[in-house]
Protein backbone atom coordinates (compact mmCIF):
# COMPACT_ATOMS: atom_id res chain seq x y z
CA UNK A 1 0.00 0.00 0.00
CA UNK A 2 1.96 2.98 -1.26
CA UNK A 3 1.77 6.24 0.68
CA UNK A 4 0.43 4.70 3.88
CA UNK A 5 1.86 5.68 7.26
CA UNK A 6 2.78 2.33 8.79
CA UNK A 7 5.20 3.44 11.49
CA UNK A 8 2.59 5.53 13.35
CA UNK A 9 0.39 2.42 13.52
CA UNK A 10 2.98 0.39 15.45
CA UNK A 11 2.18 -0.46 19.09
CA UNK A 12 3.00 2.42 21.41
CA UNK A 13 5.67 0.52 23.36
CA UNK A 14 7.44 -0.40 20.10
CA UNK A 15 7.50 3.23 19.02
CA UNK A 16 8.91 4.20 22.41
CA UNK A 17 11.61 1.52 21.98
CA UNK A 18 12.58 3.17 18.69
CA UNK A 19 12.75 6.61 20.35
CA UNK A 20 14.83 5.24 23.22
CA UNK A 21 17.59 4.37 20.70
CA UNK A 22 17.87 8.03 19.68
CA UNK A 23 19.72 10.94 21.30
CA UNK A 24 17.17 12.83 23.41
CA UNK A 25 17.07 15.83 21.01
CA UNK A 26 16.08 13.57 18.10
CA UNK A 27 13.40 11.93 20.24
CA UNK A 28 11.96 15.29 21.34
CA UNK A 29 11.97 16.51 17.72
CA UNK A 30 9.50 13.78 16.73
CA UNK A 31 6.84 15.64 18.76
CA UNK A 32 6.00 17.81 15.72
CA UNK A 33 5.56 14.94 13.24
CA UNK A 34 1.83 14.53 13.89
CA UNK A 35 -0.75 14.23 16.68
CA UNK A 36 0.07 10.59 17.33
CA UNK A 37 3.75 11.47 17.87
CA UNK A 38 3.01 14.57 19.94
CA UNK A 39 3.53 13.09 23.41
CA UNK A 40 5.25 9.84 22.53
CA UNK A 41 8.71 10.89 23.76
CA UNK A 42 7.32 11.70 27.21
CA UNK A 43 6.94 7.93 27.71
CA UNK A 44 10.72 7.43 27.47
CA UNK A 45 12.15 5.53 30.47
CA UNK A 46 15.16 7.84 30.80
CA UNK A 47 17.80 9.72 28.85
CA UNK A 48 21.36 10.93 28.60
CA UNK A 49 22.06 14.66 28.76
CA UNK A 50 25.35 16.29 27.92
CA UNK A 51 25.82 19.77 29.36
CA UNK A 52 29.51 20.15 28.65
CA UNK A 53 30.40 23.14 26.48
CA UNK A 54 29.93 22.71 22.71
CA UNK A 55 28.56 19.21 23.24
CA UNK A 56 25.06 19.04 21.97
CA UNK A 57 21.79 20.85 21.61
CA UNK A 58 20.65 20.63 25.27
CA UNK A 59 23.35 22.94 26.66
CA UNK A 60 21.38 24.57 29.47
CA UNK A 61 20.25 22.90 32.71
CA UNK A 62 16.79 24.48 32.24
CA UNK A 63 16.34 22.18 29.24
CA UNK A 64 17.18 19.08 31.30
CA UNK A 65 14.70 20.32 33.89
CA UNK A 66 12.06 20.64 31.18
CA UNK A 67 12.69 17.11 29.86
CA UNK A 68 12.57 15.62 33.36
CA UNK A 69 9.34 17.46 34.16
CA UNK A 70 7.76 16.32 30.88
CA UNK A 71 8.61 12.63 31.25
CA UNK A 72 5.66 10.80 32.70
CA UNK A 73 7.85 8.30 34.53
CA UNK A 74 8.90 5.99 35.97
CA UNK A 75 12.39 7.19 35.09
CA UNK A 76 14.60 4.10 34.96
CA UNK A 77 17.89 5.60 33.84
CA UNK A 78 19.45 9.02 33.99
CA UNK A 79 22.90 9.96 32.83
CA UNK A 80 24.39 13.45 32.94
CA UNK A 81 27.67 14.82 31.68
CA UNK A 82 28.38 18.29 32.92
CA UNK A 83 30.96 20.84 33.79
CA UNK A 84 28.67 23.10 35.75
CA UNK A 85 29.50 26.71 36.32
CA UNK A 86 28.34 29.55 38.54
CA UNK A 87 25.00 28.98 40.22
CA UNK A 88 24.14 25.97 38.09
CA UNK A 89 25.34 23.28 40.55
CA UNK A 90 22.05 23.85 42.36
CA UNK A 91 20.30 22.20 39.44
CA UNK A 92 21.88 18.84 40.08
CA UNK A 93 20.09 18.39 43.42
CA UNK A 94 16.88 19.58 41.77
CA UNK A 95 17.26 16.97 38.99
CA UNK A 96 17.77 14.17 41.50
CA UNK A 97 14.74 15.26 43.53
CA UNK A 98 12.60 15.36 40.38
CA UNK A 99 13.72 11.85 39.39
CA UNK A 100 13.03 10.64 42.91
CA UNK A 101 9.43 11.90 42.64
CA UNK A 102 8.93 9.88 39.43
CA UNK A 103 10.27 6.70 41.09
CA UNK A 104 11.84 3.63 39.52
CA UNK A 105 15.45 4.78 38.99
CA UNK A 106 17.75 1.79 38.27
CA UNK A 107 20.79 3.38 36.63
CA UNK A 108 22.36 6.69 37.69
CA UNK A 109 25.43 8.17 36.05
CA UNK A 110 26.73 11.67 36.91
CA UNK A 111 30.02 12.82 35.43
CA UNK A 112 30.80 16.30 36.71
CA UNK A 113 34.29 17.17 35.59
CA UNK A 114 35.97 20.39 36.64
CA UNK A 115 33.98 21.37 39.67
CA UNK A 116 33.00 19.47 42.79
CA UNK A 117 29.25 19.70 43.22
CA UNK A 118 27.58 18.83 46.51
CA UNK A 119 24.41 16.73 46.37
CA UNK A 120 22.40 14.55 48.69
CA UNK A 121 21.49 11.29 47.03
CA UNK A 122 17.75 10.64 47.53
CA UNK A 123 16.70 7.17 48.69
CA UNK A 124 16.36 5.56 45.24
CA UNK A 125 14.97 2.21 46.37
CA UNK A 126 15.34 0.39 43.04
CA UNK A 127 18.83 1.64 42.18
CA UNK A 128 21.00 -1.08 40.59
CA UNK A 129 23.92 0.81 39.16
CA UNK A 130 25.70 3.97 40.38
CA UNK A 131 28.49 5.65 38.44
CA UNK A 132 29.56 9.05 39.82
CA UNK A 133 32.60 11.20 39.26
CA UNK A 134 33.85 14.52 40.63
CA UNK A 135 31.05 15.05 43.07
CA UNK A 136 30.51 15.48 46.82
CA UNK A 137 27.73 13.20 47.98
CA UNK A 138 25.89 12.56 51.21
CA UNK A 139 23.19 9.99 51.93
CA UNK A 140 19.78 10.39 53.61
CA UNK A 141 19.84 10.23 57.43
CA UNK A 142 17.73 7.05 57.53
CA UNK A 143 19.87 5.34 54.88
CA UNK A 144 20.43 1.62 55.25
CA UNK A 145 21.63 0.51 51.81
CA UNK A 146 20.35 0.29 48.26
CA UNK A 147 18.88 -3.21 48.35
CA UNK A 148 19.07 -3.76 44.57
CA UNK A 149 22.49 -2.19 43.98
CA UNK A 150 24.91 -4.46 42.11
CA UNK A 151 27.49 -2.01 40.76
CA UNK A 152 29.06 0.92 42.60
CA UNK A 153 31.58 3.15 40.88
CA UNK A 154 32.82 6.30 42.58
CA UNK A 155 35.59 8.23 40.86
CA UNK A 156 37.08 11.23 42.68
CA UNK A 157 34.03 11.34 44.88
CA UNK A 158 34.06 13.04 48.27
CA UNK A 159 31.95 11.11 50.78
CA UNK A 160 32.07 10.75 54.56
CA UNK A 161 33.44 7.61 56.19
CA UNK A 162 30.04 6.84 57.70
CA UNK A 163 28.20 7.22 54.38
CA UNK A 164 30.54 5.14 52.26
CA UNK A 165 30.66 2.43 54.91
CA UNK A 166 26.86 2.24 55.21
CA UNK A 167 26.61 2.20 51.40
CA UNK A 168 28.92 -0.83 51.24
CA UNK A 169 27.41 -2.56 54.28
CA UNK A 170 23.77 -2.00 53.38
CA UNK A 171 23.94 -2.95 49.70
CA UNK A 172 24.27 -6.71 49.98
CA UNK A 173 23.78 -7.45 46.27
CA UNK A 174 26.95 -5.60 45.24
CA UNK A 175 29.02 -7.60 42.75
CA UNK A 176 31.32 -4.82 41.60
CA UNK A 177 32.89 -1.95 43.57
CA UNK A 178 35.25 0.62 42.09
CA UNK A 179 36.39 3.31 44.48
CA UNK A 180 38.62 6.29 44.06
CA UNK A 181 37.58 8.49 46.95
CA UNK A 182 38.71 11.95 47.91
CA UNK A 183 38.82 12.39 51.61
CA UNK A 184 41.10 15.14 52.72
CA UNK A 185 39.73 15.90 56.13
CA UNK A 186 40.47 12.72 58.04
CA UNK A 187 41.88 9.25 57.53
CA UNK A 188 39.45 6.83 55.94
CA UNK A 189 39.20 3.21 56.96
CA UNK A 190 36.83 0.91 55.10
CA UNK A 191 35.82 -2.69 55.64
CA UNK A 192 34.29 -4.86 52.94
CA UNK A 193 31.76 -7.43 54.05
CA UNK A 194 30.10 -8.26 50.75
CA UNK A 195 28.61 -11.73 50.20
CA UNK A 196 28.29 -11.41 46.39
CA UNK A 197 31.26 -9.18 45.58
CA UNK A 198 33.29 -10.43 42.60
CA UNK A 199 35.26 -7.40 41.53
CA UNK A 200 36.95 -4.79 43.69
CA UNK A 201 39.05 -1.91 42.43
CA UNK A 202 40.46 0.34 45.09
CA UNK A 203 42.54 3.38 44.31
CA UNK A 204 44.59 5.19 46.91
CA UNK A 205 45.65 8.67 46.06
CA UNK A 206 47.22 11.14 48.41
CA UNK A 207 44.79 10.37 51.20
CA UNK A 208 45.35 8.17 54.20
CA UNK A 209 43.01 5.36 53.22
CA UNK A 210 42.80 1.82 54.54
CA UNK A 211 40.74 -0.99 53.17
CA UNK A 212 40.16 -4.37 54.76
CA UNK A 213 38.24 -7.28 53.28
CA UNK A 214 36.35 -8.90 56.17
CA UNK A 215 34.36 -11.28 54.03
CA UNK A 216 33.94 -11.53 50.28
CA UNK A 217 33.62 -15.24 49.45
CA UNK A 218 32.83 -14.67 45.75
CA UNK A 219 35.69 -12.29 45.01
CA UNK A 220 37.61 -13.04 41.80
CA UNK A 221 39.57 -9.97 41.06
CA UNK A 222 41.06 -7.16 43.11
CA UNK A 223 42.97 -4.22 41.77
CA UNK A 224 44.81 -2.07 44.25
CA UNK A 225 46.37 1.13 43.01
CA UNK A 226 48.36 3.63 45.01
CA UNK A 227 50.06 6.63 43.57
CA UNK A 228 51.41 8.31 46.65
CA UNK A 229 54.91 9.13 45.54
CA UNK A 230 53.94 12.01 43.31
CA UNK A 231 51.78 13.62 45.92
CA UNK A 232 53.59 13.12 49.21
CA UNK A 233 57.27 13.93 49.13
CA UNK A 234 57.80 13.55 52.88
CA UNK A 235 59.07 10.13 53.82
CA UNK A 236 57.05 9.66 57.02
CA UNK A 237 53.81 10.15 55.06
CA UNK A 238 54.97 7.65 52.53
CA UNK A 239 55.56 5.13 55.30
CA UNK A 240 52.04 5.50 56.65
CA UNK A 241 50.37 5.20 53.25
CA UNK A 242 52.64 2.33 52.32
CA UNK A 243 51.66 0.55 55.49
CA UNK A 244 47.99 1.14 54.78
CA UNK A 245 48.40 -0.35 51.32
CA UNK A 246 50.20 -3.36 52.71
CA UNK A 247 47.54 -3.90 55.35
CA UNK A 248 45.00 -3.98 52.53
CA UNK A 249 47.01 -6.58 50.67
CA UNK A 250 47.37 -8.72 53.79
CA UNK A 251 43.62 -9.23 53.85
CA UNK A 252 43.20 -10.54 50.34
CA UNK A 253 44.99 -13.85 50.68
CA UNK A 254 42.21 -15.73 48.87
CA UNK A 255 42.17 -13.50 45.79
CA UNK A 256 43.07 -15.30 42.57
CA UNK A 257 43.84 -12.32 40.32
CA UNK A 258 45.69 -9.40 41.80
CA UNK A 259 46.76 -6.33 39.93
CA UNK A 260 49.11 -3.83 41.54
CA UNK A 261 50.45 -0.72 39.99
CA UNK A 262 54.03 0.34 39.85
CA UNK A 263 54.12 2.90 42.67
CA UNK A 264 52.68 0.44 45.16
CA UNK A 265 55.28 -2.14 44.21
CA UNK A 266 57.96 0.47 44.72
CA UNK A 267 56.75 1.04 48.25
CA UNK A 268 56.82 -2.68 48.90
CA UNK A 269 60.32 -3.07 47.54
CA UNK A 270 61.51 -0.04 49.41
CA UNK A 271 60.43 -1.48 52.74
CA UNK A 272 61.60 -4.97 51.87
CA UNK A 273 58.16 -6.49 51.96
CA UNK A 274 58.34 -8.62 48.81
CA UNK A 275 58.33 -11.86 50.81
CA UNK A 276 55.35 -10.58 52.73
CA UNK A 277 53.47 -9.97 49.47
CA UNK A 278 54.28 -13.44 48.15
CA UNK A 279 53.07 -15.29 51.21
CA UNK A 280 49.99 -13.05 51.42
CA UNK A 281 48.79 -13.91 47.93
CA UNK A 282 49.51 -17.62 47.95
CA UNK A 283 46.23 -18.41 46.17
CA UNK A 284 46.92 -16.02 43.35
CA UNK A 285 46.76 -17.40 39.81
CA UNK A 286 47.98 -14.17 38.30
CA UNK A 287 49.73 -11.15 39.72
CA UNK A 288 50.03 -8.26 37.35
CA UNK A 289 52.06 -5.16 37.96
CA UNK A 290 51.56 -2.07 35.87
CA UNK A 291 53.55 1.09 35.62
CA UNK A 292 52.11 4.46 34.74
CA UNK B 1 21.14 -27.29 3.79
CA UNK B 2 21.18 -30.95 4.84
CA UNK B 3 19.00 -31.80 7.82
CA UNK B 4 18.78 -35.09 9.65
CA UNK B 5 15.48 -36.82 8.98
CA UNK B 6 14.86 -37.29 12.70
CA UNK B 7 14.52 -33.55 13.23
CA UNK B 8 10.96 -32.45 13.94
CA UNK B 9 9.38 -30.34 11.24
CA UNK B 10 6.80 -27.68 12.04
CA UNK B 11 4.37 -26.14 9.60
CA UNK B 12 3.76 -22.41 9.96
CA UNK B 13 0.73 -21.02 8.19
CA UNK B 14 0.60 -17.34 7.19
CA UNK B 15 -2.51 -15.15 7.28
CA UNK B 16 -3.02 -15.68 3.53
CA UNK B 17 -2.94 -19.46 3.89
CA UNK B 18 0.58 -20.23 2.69
CA UNK B 19 2.39 -23.06 4.51
CA UNK B 20 6.05 -23.01 5.49
CA UNK B 21 7.83 -26.18 6.63
CA UNK B 22 10.65 -25.40 9.04
CA UNK B 23 12.74 -27.40 11.49
CA UNK B 24 11.69 -27.16 15.12
CA UNK B 25 15.03 -25.50 15.87
CA UNK B 26 14.31 -22.66 13.46
CA UNK B 27 10.73 -22.29 14.72
CA UNK B 28 12.02 -22.07 18.29
CA UNK B 29 13.86 -18.85 17.43
CA UNK B 30 10.42 -17.28 17.76
CA UNK B 31 9.75 -17.15 21.50
CA UNK B 32 6.00 -17.07 20.87
CA UNK B 33 6.21 -20.39 18.97
CA UNK B 34 8.68 -21.85 21.48
CA UNK B 35 6.16 -21.20 24.25
CA UNK B 36 3.41 -22.88 22.19
CA UNK B 37 5.64 -25.94 21.62
CA UNK B 38 6.50 -26.14 25.30
CA UNK B 39 2.84 -25.95 26.29
CA UNK B 40 1.82 -28.60 23.75
CA UNK B 41 4.68 -30.75 22.46
CA UNK B 42 2.68 -32.64 19.77
CA UNK B 43 1.66 -29.51 17.91
CA UNK B 44 3.03 -29.52 14.32
CA UNK B 45 0.82 -27.01 12.56
CA UNK B 46 0.77 -23.41 13.75
CA UNK B 47 -1.49 -20.79 12.17
CA UNK B 48 -0.09 -17.25 12.34
CA UNK B 49 -3.07 -15.03 11.47
CA UNK B 50 -1.11 -11.79 12.04
CA UNK B 51 1.72 -12.44 9.58
CA UNK B 52 1.48 -12.37 5.78
CA UNK B 53 3.39 -14.91 3.66
CA UNK B 54 5.98 -12.47 2.30
CA UNK B 55 6.84 -11.21 5.81
CA UNK B 56 6.78 -14.72 7.30
CA UNK B 57 9.21 -15.97 4.66
CA UNK B 58 11.57 -13.13 5.61
CA UNK B 59 11.30 -13.91 9.34
CA UNK B 60 12.07 -17.57 8.57
CA UNK B 61 15.01 -16.55 6.40
CA UNK B 62 16.38 -14.49 9.30
CA UNK B 63 15.89 -17.31 11.83
CA UNK B 64 17.51 -19.91 9.50
CA UNK B 65 20.55 -17.73 8.94
CA UNK B 66 21.03 -17.13 12.66
CA UNK B 67 20.50 -20.78 13.60
CA UNK B 68 23.00 -21.83 10.91
CA UNK B 69 25.56 -19.30 12.19
CA UNK B 70 25.15 -20.53 15.78
CA UNK B 71 25.47 -24.17 14.67
CA UNK B 72 28.58 -23.41 12.67
CA UNK B 73 30.18 -21.66 15.66
CA UNK B 74 29.28 -24.57 17.94
CA UNK B 75 30.70 -27.12 15.46
CA UNK B 76 33.97 -25.19 15.20
CA UNK B 77 34.26 -25.00 18.96
CA UNK B 78 33.66 -28.75 19.27
CA UNK B 79 36.21 -29.52 16.53
CA UNK B 80 39.05 -27.44 17.89
CA UNK B 81 38.24 -27.88 21.54
CA UNK B 82 38.03 -24.15 21.96
CA UNK B 83 36.82 -21.35 19.76
CA UNK B 84 39.50 -19.26 18.13
CA UNK B 85 38.90 -15.60 18.73
CA UNK B 86 39.73 -14.32 15.21
CA UNK B 87 37.44 -16.91 13.58
CA UNK B 88 34.60 -16.03 15.96
CA UNK B 89 35.11 -12.32 15.29
CA UNK B 90 34.99 -12.96 11.54
CA UNK B 91 31.83 -15.05 11.85
CA UNK B 92 30.22 -12.25 13.88
CA UNK B 93 31.22 -9.71 11.29
CA UNK B 94 29.82 -11.89 8.48
CA UNK B 95 26.53 -12.21 10.33
CA UNK B 96 26.44 -8.44 10.89
CA UNK B 97 27.01 -7.90 7.18
CA UNK B 98 24.20 -10.33 6.44
CA UNK B 99 21.89 -8.47 8.84
CA UNK B 100 22.78 -5.18 7.20
CA UNK B 101 21.99 -6.52 3.73
CA UNK B 102 18.79 -8.09 5.09
CA UNK B 103 17.68 -4.63 6.29
CA UNK B 104 17.89 -3.20 2.79
CA UNK B 105 14.08 -3.00 2.55
CA UNK B 106 11.47 -0.27 2.05
CA UNK B 107 9.86 1.32 5.12
CA UNK B 108 6.59 -0.64 4.72
CA UNK B 109 8.40 -3.95 4.83
CA UNK B 110 10.48 -2.64 7.73
CA UNK B 111 7.36 -1.71 9.74
CA UNK B 112 5.73 -5.08 8.93
CA UNK B 113 8.90 -6.85 10.05
CA UNK B 114 8.86 -4.87 13.33
CA UNK B 115 5.25 -5.94 13.90
CA UNK B 116 6.02 -9.59 13.06
CA UNK B 117 9.19 -9.67 15.18
CA UNK B 118 7.19 -8.15 18.03
CA UNK B 119 4.30 -10.62 17.66
CA UNK B 120 6.51 -13.70 17.19
CA UNK B 121 8.95 -12.37 19.80
CA UNK B 122 12.18 -12.80 17.82
CA UNK B 123 14.37 -10.57 19.98
CA UNK B 124 17.35 -10.39 17.59
CA UNK B 125 15.14 -9.38 14.66
CA UNK B 126 13.20 -6.89 16.79
CA UNK B 127 16.44 -5.22 17.94
CA UNK B 128 17.71 -5.13 14.35
CA UNK B 129 14.53 -3.65 12.89
CA UNK B 130 13.91 -0.99 15.53
CA UNK B 131 17.57 0.07 15.31
CA UNK B 132 17.12 0.40 11.54
CA UNK B 133 14.00 2.51 12.07
CA UNK B 134 15.86 4.67 14.63
CA UNK B 135 18.70 5.21 12.14
CA UNK B 136 16.17 6.56 9.63
CA UNK B 137 15.04 9.16 12.20
CA UNK B 138 18.39 10.12 13.73
CA UNK B 139 19.72 13.53 12.70
CA UNK B 140 16.80 14.18 10.33
CA UNK B 141 14.48 17.18 10.26
CA UNK B 142 10.76 16.55 10.95
CA UNK B 143 10.04 17.18 7.27
CA UNK B 144 12.55 14.52 6.19
CA UNK B 145 11.14 12.00 8.69
CA UNK B 146 7.58 12.62 7.52
CA UNK B 147 8.68 12.06 3.93
CA UNK B 148 10.60 8.85 4.75
CA UNK B 149 7.72 7.26 6.65
CA UNK B 150 4.82 8.92 4.76
CA UNK B 151 3.56 10.53 7.97
CA UNK B 152 0.66 12.91 7.39
CA UNK B 153 1.14 16.10 9.40
CA UNK B 154 -2.26 16.63 11.04
CA UNK B 155 -1.06 19.46 13.30
CA UNK B 156 -2.12 23.01 12.49
CA UNK B 157 0.61 25.59 11.95
CA UNK B 158 -0.22 27.16 15.32
CA UNK B 159 -0.01 23.80 17.09
CA UNK B 160 3.32 23.01 15.49
CA UNK B 161 4.71 26.44 16.41
CA UNK B 162 3.55 25.95 19.99
CA UNK B 163 5.28 22.56 20.28
CA UNK B 164 8.48 23.93 18.79
CA UNK B 165 8.50 26.88 21.18
CA UNK B 166 8.31 24.50 24.16
CA UNK B 167 11.60 22.79 23.24
CA UNK B 168 13.36 25.19 20.86
CA UNK B 169 16.77 23.65 21.56
CA UNK B 170 15.69 20.36 19.95
CA UNK B 171 15.01 22.08 16.63
CA UNK B 172 18.05 24.31 16.34
CA UNK B 173 20.31 21.95 14.45
CA UNK B 174 17.89 20.31 12.06
CA UNK B 175 16.36 23.43 10.55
Amino acid sequence: MAGADRISALPEETMVSILSLLPIADAVRTSVLSHSWRHLWTLLPGFHADLSPRSGPIRRPENVDRILSSLRGPIRHFSLNCSLLGSQPLYLQHFLDLIFQKEGLCILSLQCSGLLVRVQLPYFYSLENIDLSWIIISLPSDFCGFKQLTSLKLHRVDISQQDIQSLIDGSKKLTSIQLCIRHYKQPLSLTFNCPLLRYLRFNFRDEDVQGRIVSAPCIESTHVTACTVRYIPRLEDLVSVGAASLKFIADIAHVSHLSLNFCLLMIIVEFDCTNFLLCTTKNAISIKSTSF
Amino acid sequence: MARSSTENMITLMSSDGEEFMVTEKVARECTTIRNMLEDDCVITNIPLPNVTSDILSMVIEYCMEHVAAAEKAAAETAEKGSSSAPAAAKANKDLEEWDKAFMNVDVYTLCDLILAANYLNVSGLLDLTIQTAANLIKGKSPEQIRKTFHIQNDLSLEEEEKIRSQTPWAFEKSE
